[in-house]
């Protein structure tokens, strides 16, 4: 193999890593954005509410659920943040005192594992979702489609599974290891 | 079978450094795979559920109210406060630094907001004055576990709704424990003062103290509203939490105008990650509970427990040894959830009310969050102060036996945590 080629194939490695690096860059940065505006909806649907209720005698009726779902989509939408910023709360206080190659080691099974479970888990998520589509099922107050809050369990745990795989490949990005704030 | 699949695979999982969320799902798929009779999609259900409880909304609404207010000067002025106070009296610094996680504790519901809000704007002049590093994080981190015990309370919410528990009697439960645990730690810090021979700082004058009770009246008028409102029937916790974010951003940004619109966004966002972290927790500790009930695992303890004939107290006395060890290496939530199906009915069926039973796995946890080696606090102080693990695990262990004293207390006089409630009932 020639000097050039060699190269080629070093950039070509590298491109890939920048694609995977800036796609979970910006899956993190809009994932917490509509986490963020999910939070304000609450807290702004709350306040109504509560000055509907106490001043006006007029609750809103579907602000419970509303609130709920919203509460959803904020968890498993910030998900996607948490998992690429290798944030999540784990004890690994074990991990820690092995050699480098065996921490290594533990750490690519740990996510192997977290891939694995969050992949089986949001394909059974896509079988409720699609049948609850499928029913045409809505909420109580709302008469919302549940789907779509459904749907939010399997989108979050499969952009999980990706934004691990993808870490696997970007292994520097934001090593954050332990229990976390 | 179902001791492998409940306890020593997530423990082995849990070892390699597997997050708790798949360390909890991998649990519930393979027991559902090997022992239940229940498809795999029952997981998602069980996900979602535990996440639709109009109780556990107030989580995420109290961290975010946490959050504003130790971004937003009010945790500021209320250290202002309590030091214009207790400025003269021997001890006062770490005095004030008890006195404004307790006021802090009753409006945030946030530990880990306590030791970064109270820790940072206490820990230089604990330093200056004396009482040296490792004292003061040790004293900082030990400190904000009152925010765990003084209601509103994360965990205090997440049990209620794991026991069918209601979530304002059993904050009421809270108001004694968290008291006596700011007047412990209060008498330990002014006896440590006297023995180290720190001086007293000046007597408080009159107009230092108008001064800053002028500038904090706001931040003053936040555990009025959250806890009378409570207390009074006006909101549910739920709803109290959703107006503490309202009134802290307010007051942060038009009153106080300390925090910009940006710096606002800023902090929801901050807020709304660490919401993640925590409920795809509960949401996976919700599924894991739910197999661990539907297996009949605790019916079957509690047959053995029964069995063995234990007196009342030495139960107790298991079940908080127990508790610790969990709590030292799991979050609370995380604890809660997958616990409370387990014991409560143990409890229960040994006469302890639930709601005594309720304060008993909060302390014990909120101790967990600072034991040595796992406690979550310790982490988080270690990572905002740079203090070294070593030295912080030694730095703390008076303020654990401390703990240690009132858990004893609480758990075998149960008045002190039912009183309240009966007066309110």
């Amino acid at each position: 193999m020639t000097q050039a080629q060699t190269r080629d194939g070093e950039s070509a490695r590298l491109g890939v890593i920048g694609i995977a690096r800036r796609f979970g860059d910006a899956v993190a940065w809009a994932s917490t954005r509509i986490a963020g505006l999910g939070l304000i909806a609450i807290v702004a649907i709350n306040g109504v509410n509560v000055t509907g209720r106490y001043f006006f005698s007029r609750p809103i009726s579907w602000a419970e659920e509303a609130m709920l779902y919203l509460m959803v989509l904020v968890v498993f939408s910030a998900l996607a943040s948490v998992t690429w910023n290798n944030a999540h709360i784990r004890i690994d206080l074990l991990l820690e005192r092995l050699s480098p190659p065996l921490r290594r080691g533990g750490a690519a099974l740990a996510a192997v594992i977290t891939i694995a479970v969050c992949t089986v888990v949001a394909r059974e998520s896509f079988t409720v979702v699609s049948m609850l589509h499928g029913f045409d099922q809505r909420s109580e107050a709302m008469e919302f489609p549940v789907w779509i809050p459904q749907s939010c369990v399997g989108i979050g745990l499969g952009l999980t599974a990706i934004l691990t795989a993808l870490r696997l490949v970007v292994p520097c990005h934001s090593e954050t290891h332990g229990v976390q704030p | 079978m179902s001791a492998a699949v409940f306890f020593v695979l997530p423990i082995s999982l849990l070892a390699i450094g597997t997050p708790i969320f798949a360390t909890l799902m991998v649990a519930t798929c393979t027991g559902i795979m090997l022992l239940g009779d229940a498809p795999l999609r029952a997981v998602h259900t069980a996900m979602f559920g535990s996440l639709d409880a109009f109780a556990l909304l107030a989580v995420p609404l109290f961290i975010l109210a946490g959050d504003i207010m130790a971004k937003g000067g009010i945790a500021q002025r209320l250290i202002e406060l309590v030091m214009s106070v207790v400025g003269g009296v021997r001890g006062s610094l770490p005095l004030a630094t008890i006195g404004s996680a307790s006021v802090f504790g009753a409006m945030s519901g946030s530990s880990v907001a306590c030791v970064a809000a109270i820790g940072k704007l206490t820990l230089p002049s604990l330093e200056k004055s004396g009482y040296g590093r490792i004292f003061g994080v040790s004293l900082v981190t030990a400190t904000g576990v009152i925010d765990v015990i003084i209601p509103p309370s994360i965990p205090m919410i997440i049990y209620a709704i794991a026991a069918q528990q209601s979530v304002t009697e059993l904050f009421l439960a809270g108001i004694v424990p968290g008291l006596i645990v700011a007047s412990a730690l209060a008498i330990y810090v002014v006896i440590r003062s006297r023995l180290q021979g720190i001086p007293s700082g000046a007597p408080p004058r009159r107009e230092a103290v108008v001064r800053a009770a002028k500038r904090s009246v706001w931040a003053l008028l936040a555990p009025i509203l959250i806890l009378g409102g409570i207390y009074g029937g006006v909101f549910t916790p739920t709803e109290a939490a959703g107006i503490a974010c309202v009134y802290s951003a307010v007051v942060s940004v038009l009153i106080h105008r300390e925090m910009t619109l940006a710096d606002l966004w800023k902090t929801v966002l901050d807020s709304s990650v660490l919401v993640a972290q925590i409920m795809i927790v509960v949401s996976a500790a919700g599924a894991y509970a739910w197999l661990i009930t539907t297996s009949g695992l605790p019916q079957g303890l509690v047959a053995f427990i029964d069995k063995l004939g234990l007196e009342t107290w030495l139960l107790l006395l298991v079940l908080n040894v127990l508790l610790l060890v969990v709590g030292s290496v799991l979050e609370p939530p995380a604890a809660i959830l997958v616990l409370a199906p387990l014991l409560t009915p143990i409890a229960a069926q040994a006469g302890v009310d639930p709601l005594h039973f309720g304060i008993i796995v909060t302390v014990n946890l909120a101790i967990g969050m600072f034991m040595p080696p796992f406690g979550l606090n310790l982490f988080a102080a270690h990572a905002i102060f740079k203090t070294p693990l070593p030295e912080l695990y030694r730095g703390v262990v008076p303020f654990f036996l401390i703990y240690l004293g009132i858990l004893m207390l609480l758990t075998y006089v149960p008045a002190l945590t039912l009183a309240p409630v009966a007066l309110f009932r």
